[in-house]
This record gives C-alpha cells, structure tokens and sequence, in this order.
C-alpha cells in the first residue's frame, strides 16, 4: 500500500511545515511584543519629545507625525482610488487600454518602495521645492498605495448586484446618479475595509518617507508642509545612530488584524 | 416632453473617472522619468558598462559599478526563494487542504499578522536575535547575506503563502472529487491534481514573493554587513542595489547620487521584467 | 379596438444580440389601461421583448434593434430619443424583488428626488400615496425608516412596486414579478394588479398560464420554433379567446400543457 502510506507521510511532512512555520512566525511576534510591550506603555515615551543626541526619551512628535501621515495621505487617495475603480469596474471595457492601466497598476505594485522614496525625493522634495515634509511623503505614499486601494475598492464595486443598477436605471437614472446614489453608496463598507491595508502599508513604511518626509524632530508638525519623522523611519534612524530605547510595540500596535 | 440632454453629464463623468484611472500610468511614467532624470549625469559620465556591469564600487575615487550589488540582490533573492518558494507553498498547501478548519484559519492569521509587521520591526529583531546567533553558530560576525536572505524568506513568506492558498481554492472542488472518487488518497490527488492545476497561479506567487524580496530595503540594510564587494559565501557581508541606496544616499551628492538613482532605475527595470514574465505566464496558460 | 386605444404600438420588432437574433419580427398592440400578458415557454423571448419596451435592452452590449415601438404616437426608437425620461413614463418590476439597501422611505423616495423633488412634505406625501397604492402602508408605515432588505419577499416586491408608481409612469412592466414569491404573496400581487390597471397601462410576462388567464385583459403568445430560431408571436387577442378558443395549434398545445 504505498499509496497509504505515502499519504501518511505526507500528511506528517505537511503537518509539520505547518507547526514549523506558525512557531517561527509566532516567535517572532511575541518576541517583539513581549520586548517592547513595557516600553510603549510608559506615558513619557509615549507622550515626550525625543532626546537628539542621547538617544531615548519620547515619540510623540512621531506618533504624531505618522498619523497626520496616514490622514493627509488617505485624503489624496481615496478620491483617486474610488474613482478609478468606478472606471474600471463601471465603465471599461476590456480592451487594450484596460490592460495596459492594470499593466501599471501592477508594475506599481511591485516597485521597491526605496523606488518611489527616491522619486519623491526627486519629484516633490527636489524639483517642486517643496523640501522634507507631510505632503511629499503624503503624495509618495498616496501613488505607492493606489494599486493596493484600488483592489480593494474596485472589488466592492464589483459585489454590489448589477440588480441595484437595473432597478435604478429603469427608474429613470442616469449612469451617473446610479453610481454615485445606489452603487458607490452599497460598496461604501467594502471601500472602508479596503482602506485597513494601506494604513498599515502608511505606518510601517520607511524607505519611502526618510527621503521624502524626514528623519527627526523634536516638534509637533503642524502644517502639512513641515518637516516630519513618522514613527517607522524614526526606528530606523535611531537604530542606525546607535541609539538606546526602541519603540518596536508602538509601531507593531497600530495594525490591522 | 422634457428633453433632459443627460448623454453629456455621462460623457464628462467618464472622462473624470478615467483620468483617475490614468494616474496609474502617470505614476509609472512619472517615476521612471525622473529617476532616470536622476541617473543621467552617472549614465553619461561614468557610461553604461562601467556603471551597470562593474563591481568596482570606489565611490570616493570615482568608480560606480553597481554589479556587486546586483548581483547581491539576486544571490539573496534566490537563497531565499530557494526556502521561501517550497515552505510557502507547502504552507499554502497546508492551509488549504489538509489543516483542518480552524486550524488553517488559524496560521492564517498567523502569517496575516506577520506581513503587517513593519520592515524596520523585523530588522530589527533580527539584529538582535538572528545575527547573534548565526555568530554563535559559524563563528562568523553573523552579518552578511545568509542573515540577509532569512530575513527575505520571513518577508517574502506571507506574499507566496497568501497567494498560493488562493491558487489552491481556484482549483476547481470537481477536479479534486473526480480524483478522490478514482480511489487516490488525500496526497496523490493534491500532488497529481491539484498543484499541477494551480502551477500557473503557485509560480506567480513566487516571482511576487521575489519581487517582494527584491525590493526590500530597511530589514536587510540592519543585518547584511553593508560591505561593498561582491561575495557569493553565505557568512560574509555584502550588500544589495536597496540596500546600497539607503546605506550611501545620506553622503551622496553630484555624480554618486546619480549614482545611487541609476540603482534605482536598475530596481525599476527588474520590477517590470518581473511583471512582463507573469504577463507571459499567463498568456500562455490562456492559450494552453 | 381602434389604434387610438393602443398606449404602445409595437411594430416589426426584431431584437439582435450581436449577430444572434432573439425576437423577429413582432407586431403587436398594448392597448391603454388595459393588462396584456405574455406567454409562453422559457426561451421563447417574452423577458427580451418586455425589456424592449423601455430600452433596458441598451444596457447590454452589442444589442441592436429593428423596427419600431410607438409609445403614444412617437417611436421611442428613434434617434436622439430622451431614453431616461422613457424610462419615468414606462416603469418596470423586476422577477426578483431588487429594493435597494436603503430604508423604505428612501426607497420610494429615490424616483421621486431624481425628478428634483425636495421637500420633504411633498416626498412624505408620495411616499404614502405609492405605498398605499401599492398595498403595502398599513404594513409599513411605522417602520419606514428600516432597511427595505428586511422586509418578507412579497413585501419588497410590493415595495418595488410602490417605488415604480412613485415616479408616476404611464406604463408598468412586469418581468416575471411572482415567480419568486410563495403563492399568498402572488394572490396579493395579482388582486394588486387588477386594483393598479385603473390608471396604469400594463404588461406582464409571466410562464403562469392560470395567472395570465386570472389576471390580463389580452394575451399574446411567443414561440421558439426550433432551437437556434428567434422567438416569434404566434397568436394575440383577448385572453378569454385565447384560452377558450384559440386560432393557432401551436397555442392550443401550449395552453393545454402538451409542451412548454
């Protein structure tokens, strides 16, 4: 019965890869809560203003930087993404065109995100002037994000009932108003779960923001267009310097699951 | 009767709407503009071969070849496919078809959670956990591109997991019934049946997951040695066009910057070629 | 019956997927306030040529049509034809019930704020009145702001319904309007239909043959020859002659059940 038995064996095989890499994976995960875990919850280095050249202290101008980074950016492409995705799911056609903007979206996909770093540091920062600030990072991180929103978005589309289209048009809608007063409206749940992944993409992201937002502050950033240090291009900076405290927990907090 | 001229309204939306979709092409063509905006100066100066096809990497005397770190790229990228690529699958394989259903939903979660942690996060702890102990193990620093091309697998394990277990549920359940009911087991319909079904969709899953190793920057940069010569030994450190860019950008200017984009550029260009392959898987499975 | 009583003139119309044809030729008259079935068995293109009659056919791509629909002395065919104010004057219930995920309230209310209607008195009072006309109010009316979706299949047809009358049309379509609906629901339907004919012009496909006989003032019957054939009108008249006596064979055997 060598088919029994390789069945057995694959079985076990198959279990064990599957045990391997949850523990691995599990490890890595509780190692870095459990080491962080009593260092993100002191007030002082949640709330203080970081040390420069100590090492240590607070984050809060970085907290504070990531989520003024994740509201401007969402700002910027939401609209962008929604309408896209009403494009593609409500009026292409599949065609040469269609291809060729997926073709993009997919390159865009899977660009190095120290790629579109390096553009936003060529583009907005360098030859808009606009210097390090939120809206460089914003912008860099809206067109990073905008295959991974419009998947999401355009996939609510498509699951609302072509029904709900027909009822509205033989009613006497147009197109438009069917979109924008029945179709959009239904997918609207769908549209906020599609927001999860691009936020925790906009905290986690480092290589793209060090070279468009910036590196370290002691203040809160207040307009858009200061200078900001999100909280995952401070770690690496302050890794990189050397320096003590690591705030691990704090970023591995806000995400989505 | 009204004559409400509503063609128009409809015409105008579309155009809006498309121009949103538009952004796409924008971007990339935005992007690949000014990054090679960027590397002209090395381009022109330095010249192609030099530039792309030499590992003589002596920025302070003038000397830009980036080919060592190419080559560090695809050296990490394969030592981790060559992990990643089985154990993901076999973990997809896993979930999908012989855990059973909390269970998958389980390590699901699990490696859900694990692709939300930061690139800096995972750097970081295995700065402090990986390179000890591979220093502990082979008497090495414990820096350099074996470290580099774990962290690579554990990076890249979500993206072939995640998209190999859909590949395996787009089987269709028919396929599997028609086997079960020849009398095979459980592993000879998943070997003969179910993977060759979902081939297609399981290579596309690596060559993301090798896009996803590709272009990853910080977790490597913190635990890759950073050492300029190109290295094909596991335990020495060496470096990859990302990292590269992140360790160098802070002290580059003039022509070393330009240096720097035109690895830039070298990234973007293997980006597509990954995508142009799976375009071509693809179509050649449609006319399969 | 002269021309004069025809709220629609359907003449020569052929209907086109593509290169495939679905419907060939059809001639037929909707007479004004008056309830005209279609019948016939699946396939035969009564759901295709019902969804002529208010251009729903256009949303499909690669639809063509030829000949003529008259609707009120003008053919709604014609080039440059407003097809949106069409669609207010020719409403349409669709075969499984399709109320949008708002509230009842807002349900009814979405035909009337697409004509420009705002206030909200004037909304209420449309609400109520289609929904009274439509049978449903006294089940709903204190519940107006629950998600339509809630309601029981027969309720959110009879939901759809009052959202077509709520526009005010001239005509009412039904495509099938009972064949996903438990038997009690249908007999409210139909008496619902009877009670609607007073001031709407209707036509209703149905593969109910009781039910078009129960329910309709003229019949017309469709027929698919062979497979791969357009469906054509084999016979059309008054439905007591129709199930009584007649004229074609083809018909006879439809409505005696020896096919179909």
């Amino acid at each position: 019965m060598t088919g029994r038995r390789a069945d057995k064996a694959a079985s076990t095989v198959f279990w064990i890869l599957g045990i391997t890499v949850v523990v691995i994976l599990g490890f890595i995960i509780i190692e870095i809560f459990a080491r962080g875990l009593l260092t993100a919850l002191n007030p002082k280095f949640i709330f203080g203003k970081p040390e420069a050249i100590k090492g240590g202290g607070g984050v809060f101008p970085m907290i504070v930087s990531t989520l003024y980074l994740v509201a401007l950016s969402l700002i910027i492409s939401l609209p962008i993404s929604i309408g896209a995705a009403i494009y593609l799911s409500e009026y292409a056609k599949k065609g040469r065109v269609t291809g060729f903007i997926r073709f993009c979206l997919d390159t865009l996909a899977t660009l190095p995100s120290i790629v579109f770093g390096l553009f936003g540091l060529a583009l907005f920062v360098v030859y808009f002037q606009w210097s390090y600030c939120l809206m460089a990072g914003a912008f860099t991180l809206a067109i990073l994000n905008l295959p991974i929103l419009l998947r999401g978005t355009e996939q609510a589309m498509n699951l609302v009932p072509d029904t709900y289209r027909e009822a509205s048009m033989s009613l006497g809608a147009s197109k438009w108003t069917t979109i924008r007063q029945v179709v959009v409206p239904s997918a609207m749940p769908g549209i906020i779960t599609a927001t999860i992944l691009p936020i925790g993409r906009i905290v986690g992201e480092s290589a793209a923001i060090i070279y468009t937002t910036g590196l370290f502050i002691r203040n809160i950033p207040v307009n858009p267009f200061d200078t900001a240090a999100p909280l995952a291009g401070y770690v690496w900076y302050a890794q990189t310097e050397g320096q003590g405290d690591y705030l691990r927990v704090v970023t591995a907090g806000p995400r989505c699951c | 009767m009204r004559a409400i001229v509503t063609g128009d309204r409809d015409r105008w939306v579309k155009l809006v709407m498309f121009c949103c979709a538009s952004v796409s092409f924008v971007g990339v063509l935005l992007i690949f503009l000014f990054i090679f905006r960027e590397s002209l100066p090395a381009i022109t100066k330095v010249g192609i071969p030099k530039l792309f096809l030499s590992t003589d990497w002596r920025p302070k005397s003038g000397h830009y070849g980036m080919l060592a770190f190419t080559f560090g790229t695809v050296f990490t990228t394969v030592v981790a496919m060559v992990i990643a690529a089985p154990l993901g699958i076999g973990a997809a394989v896993f979930i999908d078809q012989i855990a059973p259903e909390k269970v998958g939903k389980g390590v699901r979660r699990v490696i859900e959670l694990l692709a939300g942690i930061p690139s800096v996060v995972i750097g970081w702890f295995a700065l402090i956990l990986l390179v000890p102990f591979i220093r502990s193990v082979t008497g090495s620093s414990g820096f350099g591109m074996l470290a580099a091309s774990l962290v690579l697998v554990v990076m890249s394990l979500p993206t072939i997991t995640t998209l190999s277990a859909e590949s395996l549920r787009a089987v269709p359940v028919e396929l599997k019934e028609a086997s079960a009911a020849m009398g095979a087991t459980r592993w000879q319909s998943i070997y003969k049946i179910m993977i060759p079904s979902a081939r297609e969709g399981l290579i596309i899953a690596v060559i993301l997951g090798m896009g996803r190793a590709i272009g990853e920057t910080m977790a490597v940069q913190m635990v890759i040695g950073n050492a300029s010569q190109a290295t094909a030994s596991l335990l020495q450190p060496g470096s990859t066009l990302t990292t590269r860019i992140v360790q160098d950008m802070g002290e580059a200017s003039g022509v070393f910057r330009s240096a720097l984009f035109a690895q830039a550029l070298m990234l973007l260009l293997l980006s597509v070629f990954l995508i142009i392959s799976i375009r071509l898987i693809s179509r050649e499975r449609k006319h399969a | 019956m002269s021309a004069n009583d025809n709220k629609m003139d359907i003449k020569n119309l052929s209907m086109f997927y593509g290169d495939f044809k679905a419907i060939e030729d059809i001639s037929l008259d909707i007479p004004a306030q008056r309830i005209t079935a279609l019948i016939g068995p699946s396939g035969c293109g009564k759901s295709t040529l019902v969804r002529c009659l208010n251009r729903m056919n256009d949303l499909i791509n690669g639809v063509r049509v030829e000949g003529e629909v008259i609707l009120d002395g003008e053919n709604m065919y014609s080039p440059g034809y407003d097809t949106i104010a069409l669609r207010r004057r020719v409403g349409m219930v669709f075969q499984r019930p399709n109320p949008f995920p708002k509230s009842i309230y807002e349900n009814v209310a979405y035909g009337p704020k697409l004509g420009g209607i705002k206030k909200k008195d004037e909304l209420d009072a449309i609400v109520e009145d289609s929904l009274k006309k439509a049978a449903l109010w006294s089940e709903v009316k204190q519940n107006l702001q629950e998600s339509g979706q809630r309601l029981s299949g027969g309720q959110q047809q009879r939901l759809c319904i009052a959202r077509v009358i709520a526009v005010e049309p001239e005509v009412i379509l039904f495509d099938e309007p009972c064949s996903a609906i438990d038997p009690v629901a249908t007999q409210l339907i139909e008496d619902l239909m009877a009670e609607l004919k007073k001031n709407y012009t209707m036509v209703i496909v149905t593969h109910n043959m009781q039910q078009a006989a129960r329910v309709s003032d003229y019949t017309a019957f469709l027929l698919v020859q062979e497979q791969g054939e357009p469906g054509r009108l084999i016979e059309y008249g008054e439905t007591n002659t129709i199930f009584t006596n007649p004229e074609d064979e083809r018909t006879e055997r439809y409505i005696t059940g020896r096919f179909g």
